[in-house]
């Protein structure tokens, strides 16, 4: 793990530093002046490009920084005509030629860094903005993704990134929000809401077929070193967050047997599980013993469970099946929607119960007529084509090619529908 | 073999294009270029120079500048080993920044 981390590092030295830099900076001119912040981070970072391109990165590029930015940030201040922060006693020694300097020194700092980009992911995760608005300001502050990676990581047009971000940084400047921790009542619930996005970021990158974009698998391992924050601080090192990691883990681990060579997309059954790396798997094992701890088990737990199974088990038909329906029936009691609904019923199908399988994403169709979930439709097509309703299967594999957005997967599905074309 | 002065003008990312992953993009080929002239012996050192300077005249009369655009900007400089002239341009096809607009002064360093 801190060999998968430490590459990515320096792979990605600059979207590592701008989070950190933009969360420092953030700490001094608070969220609500998240422009202010963004100027003196992008003002430093250029000049560390002019720097380090010519003269080498230095030792410890971090602390370099750092010293850049307290100085950019004294040049905001003083350029500023009448700068004013909601902390008064804070403006004054910021306003005021003899403390501006030992002032800024004492904020922007390297000595709390992990505590100040924890900070930040509660900002990116406040109750005030939607789960897509949390999304896009993770991935812009702490993951140091442009506005257009962004939109090609989520599958979204720059303009709307762009809007969501521009309305969320609004709220932000609406609620005068500064960098401080949640109250100490507040934190089981936030801390909800951080796992939960960063729960979206992991899938989203699993779940991504999508070839023309290499950002998408980015997102899982984002979403990982994301976790590790949370693990690293004894605030949040909580049992749900070592399930979340286990569960990512599991996803990282999985995630090259999901494309071909040749780029075509290979469902769980085919395969080839050599391919998955089996040490990720095993640290999520351990991830998942650590998340056990507890007696109190959330989804996290549930789905880590569920993908430990698929990633322990020798071959898809040697999976336990019965155990991963059963926890899905649990999820499906503790939070009821139609993605887990489906998934139950896959895992039904596998064990068997092809039937019950067909009537319950039957139901599930019925009770989402506008719009179900994508996935229903490879589902769906699954179980007709076991029940040879070939007509069917048809049926829904096109209505699986329509609604699909990843050429990888577009292409399984006409396969599979001209296989069955040629069988009727 | 002769030296030159490679007198890097302009070339900075636009301002829309400053992004981490662009600037770490961009940072690469410089580092891989400097790599490559280092290893074919050419490279001798290289500085980079803050923006902004001053000009001493006469009476030792200081003026702030020079100001000139961002085009003109001298953001740095290296001195190269090379056979001629020719070999000395040669070594610039691999200059990361003409995407940005920028150009290389070359200039022959007089020998003793």
């Amino acid at each position: 793990m801190t060999d998968l981390l430490n590459k990515d590092y320096t792979e990605k030295l600059f979207r590592r530093e701008y989070a950190k830099l933009l969360s420092v900076t953030a700490k001094l001119f608070g969220p609500y002046q998240i422009n202010l912040a963004e100027d003196a981070v992008q003002d430093t970072l250029i000049t560390a490009l002019q720097n380090w391109r010519i003269q080498g990165i230095p030792d410890h590029p971090t602390a370099w920084l750092i010293k850049v930015a307290r100085n950019k940030s004294i040049d905001i201040i003083r350029k500023q005509k009448r700068f004013s922060l909601k902390d008064e006693s804070l403006s004054h020694l910021l306003t005021s030629e003899y403390t501006l300097t030992t002032t800024v020194n004492e904020i922007i700092t390297d000595k709390y860094i992990d505590d100040d980009l924890l900070r930040m992911m509660f900002i990116c995760c406040h109750p005030e903005l939607s789960t897509e608005s949390q999304l896009c300001l993770i991935l812009q502050t702490l993951c140091g993704f442009s506005v257009s990676e962004i939109a090609k990581a989520l599958v979204s047009s720059y303009e709307s990134i762009e809007k969501k971000l521009y309305r969320a940084k609004k709220t932000w400047r609406d609620l005068k929000l500064s960098l401080e921790w949640p109250e100490a009542n507040q934190i089981q619930s936030r801390m909800n809401a951080v796992l939960t996005a960063i729960y979206l970021l992991g899938n989203e990158g699993y779940h991504s077929t999508h070839h023309a974009s290499l950002t998408r698998p980015d997102l899982l391992q984002e979403s990982l070193r994301l976790n590790s924050l949370l693990i690293s601080h004894s605030i949040t090192n909580l049992p749900e967050v070592h399930a979340l990691n286990a569960l990512i883990l599991f996803m990282n681990a999985r995630y090259p047997g999901r494309i071909n060579q040749d780029g075509t997309f290979v469902n769980l059954k085919n395969q080839d599980r050599s391919t998955w790396d089996t040490s990720l798997i095993e640290e999520g094992n351990k991830s998942l013993e650590r998340a056990m701890q507890t007696k109190s088990i959330t989804r996290f737990h549930l789905e880590a469970v569920i993908a430990q199974i698929h990633a322990n088990s020798t071959s898809y038909i040697d999976t336990d099946w019965t155990s991963i329906c059963t926890l899905y029936d649990t999820l499906n009691d503790l939070y009821p929607n139609h993605v887990i609904a489906i998934n139950r019923a896959i895992a039904m199908s596998e064990k068997g119960d092809v039937l019950n399988a067909y009537t319950e994403l039957k139901s599930i169709e019925k009770n989402s007529s506008n719009h179900p979930p994508y996935l229903l439709y490879p589902a769906l097509a699954d179980v007709c084509q076991k029940l040879n309703l070939k007509e069917e299967a048809i049926i829904n594999y096109t209505s699986a090619l329509t609604k699909s957005k990843s050429e990888i997967e577009r292409k399984y599905f006409k396969d599979k529908i001209s296989f069955l074309s040629m069988q009727t | 073999m002769e030296k030159f002065m490679f007198i890097f003008h302009g070339g900075q990312l636009p301002s829309d294009q400053q992004t981490p992953e662009n600037m770490q993009v961009n940072m690469g080929k410089w580092l891989a270029w400097i790599d490559k002239l280092k290893n074919e012996g050419h490279y001798e050192s290289g500085e980079p120079l803050l923006p902004g300077g001053k000009i001493v005249s006469k009476g030792n009369v200081v003026t702030d500048g020079p100001f000139v655009e961002g085009k003109d900007v001298v953001g740095g400089f290296f001195i190269v080993k090379a056979k001629d002239y020719s070999e000395a341009v040669s070594l610039l096809k691999d200059y990361p920044d003409y995407a940005n607009n920028g150009t290389v002064q070359v200039r022959q360093i007089m020998k003793m």
